[in-house]
């Protein structure tokens, strides 16, 4: 009884006690904050400070919904980004909200200079979530792609995420790229980073973005760009890919002097990398099996023929080595293995890695390599035979 | 006395071994042993199967709760003070316990939360716990287990999203037997945790049986640890899992399923604080219990008071920074676990084993020697 009563007490004691407290802690009030829906981060012209750009989504008003603005936009400088967003706070009314954020566009002046400037940045904030997409601003900076006006979205950030996902399952070029896999790239060894190129272009005079090309890292910078068949070399070469879409070019059959394009799509692809070892010298043996279907003829031909399909497949495997190879090609000029053929090394012939990886970058751009392809033509869709051809 | 049903006792010794491992065992051996970490905690199967054996033999052939087993079995003068000991042994889990606790809280979830409240919000449940009894904790405990634990797995099996990468827990071989050594030397020191078995046996319905749930608890401490180490490395890599300040609190916040359940680190937060309740609640009674045992007090819970009090003022001044309580957590508290929790309880075996001998002998000289 003596016990309850003590207790009692110290409960109401406790309870008072939190009266004095001002309100739960890290309290956020929606109506006092606004959300940053993408994220810029870039170095300022003169390369002494970094520069933080974000984009807040703004609250849908009443009235005519269409002349409203739908973003706000703003940048600062700063010794770091976190200063530079301080700064940046002291000219907002409401408190930013960054955790919102899902889009992070790197500028290109940052990641030639030192990706370190902002990787700290993106692996220790606590409202940095992991799962955010990376994009690179090339040509631009990250303040001129969040500037630029998409259609249909509200904000470039929410747009660019969107067709990144939308675009891999439709073309097979380019692989949405997390922070998680960023950081986990640039942390290891055996590894190079790439990030999804967003271009701006201009058409019948207003701006849009692209998605174009790769940036290619090789430790804490960037080093150059693959092209879109380079993209889709290196697309082809991840484990397990699903969709995408590619030409083959017949031979003139006809004699009239013109090649003839044929449009085939990727259902699945895997790819299978091996190390091989041949009188000490490395060598790298890749695989490449692929499923896909008849897309879009650009000269109607008699599909009827095994003969005709066999030679489509033919055609195919040509293509994808071709895809394959610029992409390897590319990536060993300039010396960054984002093939991971080091980490392939290290788990298959760990021996052989621990007396190349001090060199490794100059080792990987020496190894030799040999492409097999496997490409089955499954299906023609509503169609087999052409109309014309009927 | 109290009494415990054998798995009430189940899920004590589950609590125990489980929660502190499942928040930083993996970034612990990702630092020693890179992508190898969940070779350390099978290569711990065997001295983790030598300390439940060592724990039911010291509960079988004792007729006191520990520590008054000590003064059974070394004597009351020893048996005191090394008993004395223990009690700031178990004291100092729960101190580790509160700062870890705090620290994953306040790095990850509230940063601006003083940690005074912190510290108040977690002590208070568990002193109303002990105030209340023996019994009533391990009927809290028992329906954490059974809600928290399933849920605690399914969080893990959540990061196993589409970057998951099982190749990077390659290559198998190549790695330091040292290291290996080291993180098998870790993981048997939290192992070592379930030392509270020889204060709580006792309680137990039927203390004979008590192997069988000690190996399923092990079992379980077994495949919750694997998953709590192994999940970090094929989501982040052992690079980002030995950087990272509590890689399984980065799992749930990177969790994204089918682009629908993201955002789920408040669900893990409010899975591990029961835990640290759980194990926070069942060593400060040990702590108790120890001290009533040494002192010959009547009863343990005119303690409970004054040593909330201490645990709260410990807990703000025994670790000054987060960097320091991963060296505590790696280097100083496995040395007092496996000295104190291992090697003193293995000590005994022996001394039992001779005085149970010496008796026998001098029992069967009695039956041998005619009667007079």
């Amino acid at each position: 009884m003596k016990a309850n009563l003590s207790l009692s007490i110290i409960t109401i004691i406790f309870l008072i006690s939190l009266s004095c407290c001002n309100g739960c802690y890290n309290r956020t009030e929606l109506e006092d904050t606004m959300a940053a829906v993408a994220h810029g981060l870039d170095l300022s012209a003169d390369g002494t400070q970094v520069v933080s750009t974000a984009q807040f989504a703004l609250p849908k008003s009443g009235g005519s919904q269409d002349d409203a603005p739908k973003f706000l936009l703003r940048s600062a400088a700063g010794p770091t980004f976190s200063a530079a967003e301080q700064i940046m706070s002291t000219a907002l009314p409401r408190k930013s909200l960054w955790g919102m954020t899902t889009t992070f566009i790197i500028g290109e002046n940052i990641a030639r200079r030192d990706i370190g400037l902002f990787l700290d940045h993106l692996a220790r904030t606590s409202t940095v979530r992991e799962a955010s997409l990376l994009f690179l601003a090339y040509g631009s900076t990250p303040h001129q792609v969040l500037a630029v006006k998409i259609p249909l979205e509200d904000t470039a950030g929410v747009a660019l995420s969107k067709a990144i996902r939308t675009q891999e399952s439709q073309t097979g070029l380019y692989s949405p790229v997390s922070i998680n896999e960023f950081l986990y790239k640039v942390d290891s060894l055996g590894v190079e980073p790439v990030l999804p190129q967003v271009k701006i272009e201009t058409v019948d005079g207003r701006e849009r973005l692209t998605l174009s090309g790769l940036a290619v890292f090789r430790g804490r910078h960037m080093v150059g760009s693959l092209d879109e068949q380079e993209s889709r070399g290196y697309h082809l070469m991840k484990a397990s890919t699903r969709g995408g879409l590619f030409e083959i070019t017949l031979p003139d059959q006809d004699g009239f002097g013109v090649e003839r394009q044929q449009l085939l799509e990727i259902i699945t692809s895997q790819a299978e990398v091996e190390a091989r070892l041949d009188e000490g010298k490395v060598s790298m043996k890749i695989t490449v099996s692929a499923e896909g279907n008849l897309y879009e003829l650009d000269m109607p031909e008699n599909l009827a023929s095994l003969e005709m399909l066999g030679q489509y497949e033919q055609l195919a495997n040509e293509s994808i080595q071709r895809d394959v190879s610029a992409c390897i090609d590319r990536a060993q000029a300039y010396q960054s293995d984002i093939l991971s053929w080091g980490q392939l090394l290290e788990r298959q012939r760990p021996e052989i890695w621990e007396a190349l990886k001090a060199d490794w970058p100059t080792q990987f751009a020496r190894i030799p390599y040999e492409i097999n392809v496997d490409f089955k033509l499954r299906r023609t869709y509503l169609q087999g035979q052409s109309t014309i051809e009927q | 006395m109290a009494r415990l049903t054998n798995i009430q006792l189940f899920c004590i010794l589950l609590v125990t071994l489980a929660v502190t491992p499942y928040q930083v065992m993996a970034k612990m051996l990702a630092m020693i042993l890179a992508q190898h970490g969940w070779m350390a905690i099978l290569g711990s199967v065997l001295p983790g199967l030598l300390l439940v054996w060592i724990y039911y033999y010291l509960l079988t052939n004792s007729s006191r709760p520990f520590p008054g087993m000590l003064e059974e079995h070394l004597g009351p003068v020893l048996g005191k003070i090394i008993g004395f000991v223990y009690i700031w042994a178990f004291f100092l889990v729960v101190v580790m316990s509160l700062v870890l606790f705090a620290n994953f809280f306040l790095s990850n979830v509230l940063p601006g939360m003083p940690i005074s409240i912190l510290l108040i919000f977690i002590i208070l449940p568990a002193f109303y716990a002990l105030r209340t009894g023996l019994e009533a904790t391990a009927r809290v405990v028992e329906l954490i287990v059974l809600t928290a634990y399933p849920l605690a797995m399914l969080l893990l099996l959540f990061g196993l999203g589409p970057e998951t990468d099982w190749s990077r827990l390659l290559p198998l071989g190549h790695f330091d037997m040292a290291a290996l050594g080291n993180g098998v030397w870790l993981v048997s020191s939290y192992i070592s945790l379930m030392v509270v078995v020889l204060t709580l046996g006792p309680f137990c319905h039927q203390p004979r049986l008590l192997w069988r749930w000690m190996l399923a608890v092990f079992g379980m401490f077994l495949f919750s640890t694997l998953a709590a180490v192994i999940i970090p490395i094929v989501a982040y890599g052992p690079v980002l899992t030995s950087i990272q300040t509590f890689p399984i609190f980065n799992i749930a916040r990177a969790t994204d399923v089918a682009n629908f359940i993201h955002n789920i680190e408040i669900i893990m937060v409010s899975v591990v604080m029961p835990g640290v309740f759980s194990i926070l609640a069942i060593f400060w009674f040990v702590t108790c219990y120890s001290a009533q045992q040494v002192f010959g007090l009547q009863d343990y819970r005119i303690l409970v008071g004054p040593t909330a009090i201490m645990a709260g003022v410990s807990a703000v001044l025994l670790v000054p920074n987060i960097h320091f309580l991963y060296i505590m957590l790696q280097q100083i508290f496995p040395w007092i676990f496996i000295i104190l929790f291992a090697i003193l309880p293995a000590f005994m075996v022996p001394v039992i084993w001779l005085k149970l001998r010496r008796r026998q002998d001098s029992d069967s000289k009695k039956k041998a020697a005619p009667p007079k």
